[in-house]
């Protein structure tokens, strides 16, 4: 099913929680919804599914207005960041609730139940009640009471937040083949970009209601276009300096500090010819240590992360951080010499912390 | 000093010894109650009075039981408390989860005014609420009796049921609205179920209280056709005479329904019907 958001607005009371949200979500797509929270990502997940009533604007479902549709009449599936199982109720009657409702009759409810469980791994327990199962089981019943009546939009609020780290990596594998498998539409709220980066076809990035950015992982984090999704996208978070552009010689150089002097390349030249100070980005993992071309820096901390170092140095007033093998052993106060890959480097305007580089 | 006084605290001996002070002198009374309706009537005019009854009898309650019409308060007490806990709750239910759930401009002020009517001591209402009865012929019925303990313990059951909901998780409503509930059948058949536990002891302390109301009984009933036990027990105390013994039977089998209800409820708690409702 195809989702069209059409200048999608929700204010409680003076507060404006979502602000004007346009967006088109493909047949059998998966979008993640990516924000820190409170940023109106659930309200506008919440407006989709019918629980909440836009202020502004129209939610399209394969062109249809669904304003006042009430939810059940909306042919969605949910899964909550509690399970929101019915704890008076067993494996079996929570799964097949939706199809009770629809006054289904028993046998199909039966059939069906068994195998929505036994498709979720969790055939063996529809007789127990949810507080006798594991947060992992819990989270198989929800996915199964949301699919069990063959939506045609799967909507995620936050589903793995309750979940240790190891199983929510599996789970993250698993919901993301079941969707392809089933090819539903889906919406998937998350604050934890990660998820979205691995799961989503597409992502909107929103912060303080607005959307910031609707592209897919790989444009979000190669041409992040604000320097909030800079960011926020990208693990760990991208080094950023003040510094000025001077132009020599017909060539563009920024000054992070310490006297040093990068030479910008011609991908990387800002659209905008800019005066004064701008914000510079580079992710870890294009800083390198260089024994020929790099500069002179030492060492301010060394953090083991497994399989890399995360190592902090200082250049002028800022943290630089970036990754190494652990192999090196690198030490406090080492001496070493580090290069940025400027074909990687991003460009941010300061005030209208828009990218320079892509808009 | 301080320490000392601390080091005696400390000692699970002092807790114990603290309670048996003060259960002593709560249940003193019901224990000298209880003693006194296994004496015969000439032992319960005895001075200085004795503690123990000097030869066990069943007689009081056989009196009460067979030869006076307290059977007939009791049933007038099961009609009265069954009828005011129903609309209490029934009422109740739907206000309190309307306050909690769909909050709407004054819905704050609605639940402020239902706690207000409890800030005026019942007694100055009498008169007011005898009127009303009088002009709508209502004195000496059942009716009557359910509506003034409604409007008694109507305000304490939402009050109650409120802070219930206010908890309910929010996610659990949603959650069955998408599954095809409408907000009323939501609310009938995952929120009810759920805080069934809180839900029944409201409805368990609605029963008692509404059992051992005294006042209102008294005032607004005087045929021993409507009269509920409280006041039943009253026709004990004759002008020549107060039969001790049988108003202390009468106390004794009046407590026993309140003794059972909450043993139940204490068991029903335990069971805590709500675990796993939502991982926290």
């Amino acid at each position: 099913m195809k989702v069209n958001l059409m200048n999608l607005t929700k204010k409680f009371g003076p507060v404006t929680a979502v602000e004007r949200i346009n967006l088109d979500i493909k047949d059998g797509e998966f979008v993640a919804f990516l924000g820190p929270s409170g940023c109106g990502k659930t309200t506008t997940l919440l407006m989709v599914a019918g629980i909440y009533k836009p202020s502004e604007g129209d939610i399209f479902f394969d062109g249809q207005q669904v304003n006042n549709f009430p939810p059940k009449d909306r042919d969605i599936g949910m899964v909550f960041q509690s399970y929101a199982l019915y704890p008076h109720m067993s494996v079996f009657q929570n799964l097949s609730y939706p199809l009770l409702l629809k006054k289904r009759p028993k046998d199909e409810m039966k059939i069906e139940a068994q195998r929505i469980a036994d498709m979720m791994g969790i055939g063996g327990l529809l007789k127990r009640k949810p507080g006798q199962l594991s947060g992992g089981q819990q989270q198989r019943v929800a996915l199964g009471r949301a699919l069990i009546k063959k939506p045609k939009l799967l909507l995620f609020d936050e589903p793995l937040s309750n979940l240790d780290a190891r199983l929510r990596i599996s789970m993250r594998g698993e919901i993301k083949k079941l969707q392809k498998d089933l090819g539903i539409t889906s919406i998937y709220v998350t604050h934890d970009q990660i998820e979205a980066l691995t799961m989503a076809d597409r992502i909107a990035v929103i912060k303080d209601g607005i959307l910031q950015a609707y592209t897919d992982p790989e444009n979000l984090h190669d041409r992040p276009n604000t320097l909030f999704i800079a960011e926020f996208i990208g693990n760990p978070p991208m080094n950023l300096f003040d510094v000025e552009i001077q132009s020599e010689g017909g060539k563009l150089f920024a000054n992070p500090g310490d006297g040093l002097k990068l030479a910008i390349p011609d991908s990387r030249k800002p659209k905008k010819t800019v005066k004064g100070r701008v914000r510079m980005g580079i992710r870890p993992q294009n800083i390198h240590i260089d024994s020929k071309e790099g500069f002179d820096t030492r060492v301010f901390l060394v953090e083991p992360m497994g399989r890399d170092d995360l190592i902090v140095c200082k250049v002028g007033n800022t943290d630089v951080h970036f990754l190494v093998d652990p192999i090196m052993r690198l030490k406090m106060e080492d001496s070493i010499k580090l290069k940025f890959d400027m074909e990687k480097s991003q460009f941010f305007d300061t005030e209208t912390e828009l990218s320079l580089l892509w808009g | 000093m301080r320490k000392i006084i601390a080091r005696i605290l400390e000692k699970p001996l002092t807790s114990y010894l603290l309670l048996i002070i003060i259960l002593s002198i709560m249940l003193a009374p019901i224990i000298f109650t209880a003693l006194t309706s296994f004496k015969t009537r000439a032992e319960t005019f005895r001075w200085p009075p004795s503690y123990f009854p000097e030869k066990l009898t069943l007689e009081a309650y056989h009196e009460v039981l067979f030869r006076s019409p307290i059977a007939r308060h009791l049933l007038n007490s099961l009609i009265i408390a069954i009828g005011t806990t129903t609309i209490v709750m029934i009422g109740g239910l739907f206000t309190a989860f309307g306050l909690s759930q769909y909050k709407f401009r004054g819905s704050k002020t609605v639940l402020l005014i239902f706690i207000a009517t409890r800030i005026i001591p019942p007694i100055s209402l009498l008169v007011p609420f005898y009127i009303i009865m009088s002009v709508l012929r209502l004195i000496n019925t059942y009716a009557c009796l359910m509506i003034v303990n409604t409007f008694l313990w109507y305000p304490f059951a939402i009050w109650m049921l409120k802070s219930f909901f206010d908890k309910f998780p929010r996610e659990l409503i949603d959650s069955a609205i998408v599954d095809g509930c409408t907000r009323t059948s939501a609310f009938l058949k995952i929120v009810i179920p759920v805080s069934a536990v809180g839900i029944a002891s409201v409805a368990i302390i609605t029963f008692l209280w509404t059992w051992n109301e005294f006042l209102y009984g008294i005032i607004f009933s005087n045929t021993r056709a409507v009269q509920p036990i409280t006041v039943g027990a009253h026709y004990f105390v004759g002008d020549e005479l107060v039969q001790w013994d049988s108003i202390a039977a009468t106390a004794i089998i009046t407590a026993l329904p309140g003794i059972i209800l909450f043993s139940i409820a204490q068991r029903a708690i335990v069971k805590g019907l709500t675990a796993g409702a939502v991982k926290g």
